[in-house]
């Protein structure tokens, strides 16, 4: 049984998909509809358990066929089936923020795994006519630098998920959700007060900053900097990563390398990121968990991509 | 799974925690020399991104309940994609249940747990250098059975919210919870009798020990080795705010005469009775 919440399906870019969907995403481009759709989102009834799962976790299920099972809390859940089909339980309907924030993050993960994509842990910014991949696990602050170099003027590709594509012999990186998602200190230090944003879900402490969305297109990738934290240092520290230190603790700019891993990619994703190391510079930022360094991190970020040849 | 369980490294912070991991972690590799800033890492306190990982889902937008209900099966996991037969895992958290009432630590997973006990008073003014805050705030956070350490509430963190809870609670948490065996080493005991603390150590998780391994061990992670390494190439888990290096004195009874009159008698106060029950009055 489907339930419709719009009288006629729209379409919306997702992660350079076409998305033809009954829910409204106003955060996600809107695309004149025609022809047909890459993914559909639709809203039915979600079960609780995915029958004959090969894989089951508390919010994760993994079908023999690789169709995916999310759920969070009592009536949160979505199927995601090759990559192609959404369906969002009906029952989850009236919390559409809660809704979005998972669309837009864990499920469009499991989208891009299905799909066979490559999708970094990253959010992105273009500086130039070039995209910045800010890359690292939760609580790195990659969301945080985004919105800082957003506060400098710099378009913001995608926050927390980067998908990046191959072509021509060239790395592009994919619009995805221009949805920052902020702790409330990553919110004060990008100039915004954290009680003036919504929160991605009700009762979480972290905060939206709704940007502009890209238009459609891709972007070529400048360079990808891995964050990582070490108290230690007395400054920020930006150094290039060459030979096999580029696949040093690789799952760390992968989303969900694990997840991906399950659902197949296992040699896809270290061909995509041998691929990614030959062809992209590659970084490491290393800092401490100071929030006065953020002021020197965005500059030597600038000023590296300027340097790039 | 591959059968093998957790040893849980339980203590408040700043009792002595991360000296005692080292040790056993020495032990383990054979009585390998100790570089703080490896072998530390890998026995660290569980962040959001291993749970991410291991649960495939965004564990940041989390809600704290549905992260507490979702840590055994995280625990589980974890364990499912490791081969070690010994997990040592270092932990903060006081004894607690999800909300399905289930232990978080769960039995099953766990060869046991060493509790390392520590004078409060002497806690105090550890943490208070830790944090870069006063003794008085932190003698009042220790009187907090709310406290919850790595509380997503203001900056990112990449710890798992783990709840802490008074210094009495926590230790009560612990020693009369029932389900995993606890062995409680006090840090006073562990200075004075270093070889003989990890021997006991070492045999309740059980982990083979020769006199040798032991000596080693003790030896590599004396407090003065382990000052050295930290003045040569600092400690990560030194918190920038942090006042004093992390290892700092690494003796006992330094409340005597860094405490005053006031802040003695709130601790004893608050904490007298458990203190008495482990010889600290």
């Amino acid at each position: 049984m489907t339930h419709r919440i719009l009288s006629q399906a729209e379409d919306r870019l997702f992660y350079g998909y076409r998305l033809r969907t009954d829910l409204p995403l106003t955060s996600l481009r809107s695309l004149p509809r025609e022809g047909p759709a890459d993914i559909e989102l639709i809203s039915g009834d979600v079960p609780v358990e995915l029958p004959a799962a090969i894989w089951r976790g508390p919010f994760v299920q993994i079908g023999g066929a690789g169709d995916v099972l999310l759920r969070v809390g009592d009536h949160i859940r979505f199927r995601v089936v090759g990559g192609r089909q959404i369906i969002v339980n009906a029952a989850a309907l009236p919390d559409a923020g809660d809704v979005e924030t998972m669309l837009l993050g864990s499920v469009a993960g499991i989208v891009l795994h299905q799909r066979g994509d490559l999708a970094l842990h990253a959010s992105c910014v273009v500086i130039g006519d070039r995209a910045l991949v800010i890359a690292g696990p939760a609580g790195r602050g990659k969301s945080t630098l985004a919105a800082l170099l957003a506060a400098q003027g710099f378009p913001v590709l995608t926050d927390d998920i980067c998908r990046v594509c191959f072509s021509d012999a060239r790395t592009w990186t994919v619009p995805g959700s221009s949805r920052l998602r902020l702790w409330p200190d990553g919110a004060r230090m990008s100039g915004h007060s954290p009680e003036a944003l919504a929160p991605g879900r009700s009762g979480h402490p972290k905060r939206l900053l709704v940007l502009p969305a890209m238009p459609p297109g891709l972007v070529p990738l400048g360079a990808v900097v891995r964050l990582q934290t070490d108290n230690r240092l007395e400054g920020p520290c930006l150094t290039r990563v060459s030979g096999m230190a580029t696949l040093r603790q690789s799952d760390e700019i992968l989303y969900r390398a694990r997840l991906g891993r399950r659902l197949g990619r296992r040699a896809g994703l270290f061909q995509d990121l041998t691929r990614l190391a030959g062809l992209v510079p590659i970084f490491s930022l290393t800092r401490t968990d100071q929030p006065s360094q953020h002021v020197e991190i965005v500059r030597l970020l600038i000023a590296m991509m300027k340097d790039l040849p | 799974m591959t059968g093998g369980r957790f040893g849980w490294l339980v203590s408040y912070p700043k009792s002595g925690n991360t000296w005692l991991r080292l040790m056993l972690s020495c032990v383990l590799s054979g009585g390998a020399a100790v570089n703080i800033n490896a072998t530390a890492a890998k026995t660290g306190v569980a962040s959001f991104a291993e749970m991410d990982e291991f649960l495939g889902i965004e564990s940041s937008e989390l809600t704290e309940t549905e992260i507490a209900a979702a840590m055994t099966a995280f625990h589980a996991e974890f364990l499912a994609n490791s081969d070690a037969a010994l997990l040592l895992r270092k932990v903060h958290d006081r004894f607690w249940r999800t909300p399905a009432g289930i232990a978080a630590f769960v039995p099953d997973l766990s060869i046991g747990a060493i509790y390392l006990i520590r004078d409060p008073r002497d806690v105090a003014i550890s943490w208070s250098h830790h944090y870069g805050v006063s003794i008085d705030a932190i003698i009042e956070r220790m009187a907090d059975d709310g406290v919850v350490l790595g509380h997503p509430g203001s900056r990112g963190p990449e710890q798992l919210p783990q709840p802490l809870g008074s210094w009495s609670g926590h230790v009560l948490s612990w020693i009369e919870q029932g389900e995993i065996p606890a062995l409680v080493i006090r840090y006073e005991d562990m200075l004075r009798e270093p070889r003989e603390s990890l021997a006991r150590a070492a045999a309740h998780l059980g982990i083979a020990t020769t006199t040798g391994l032991l000596d080693s061990a003790v030896s590599a992670t004396r407090f003065d080795h382990l000052q050295r390494q930290e003045q040569a190439a600092g400690f990560r888990e030194r918190l920038v705010c942090a006042t004093a290096p992390f290892f700092r004195e690494g003796r006992a009874g330094c409340w005597r005469d860094q405490l005053s009159a006031a802040q003695i008698a709130r601790i004893t106060r608050d904490h007298g009775a458990v203190m008495a029950r482990f010889g600290y009055l």
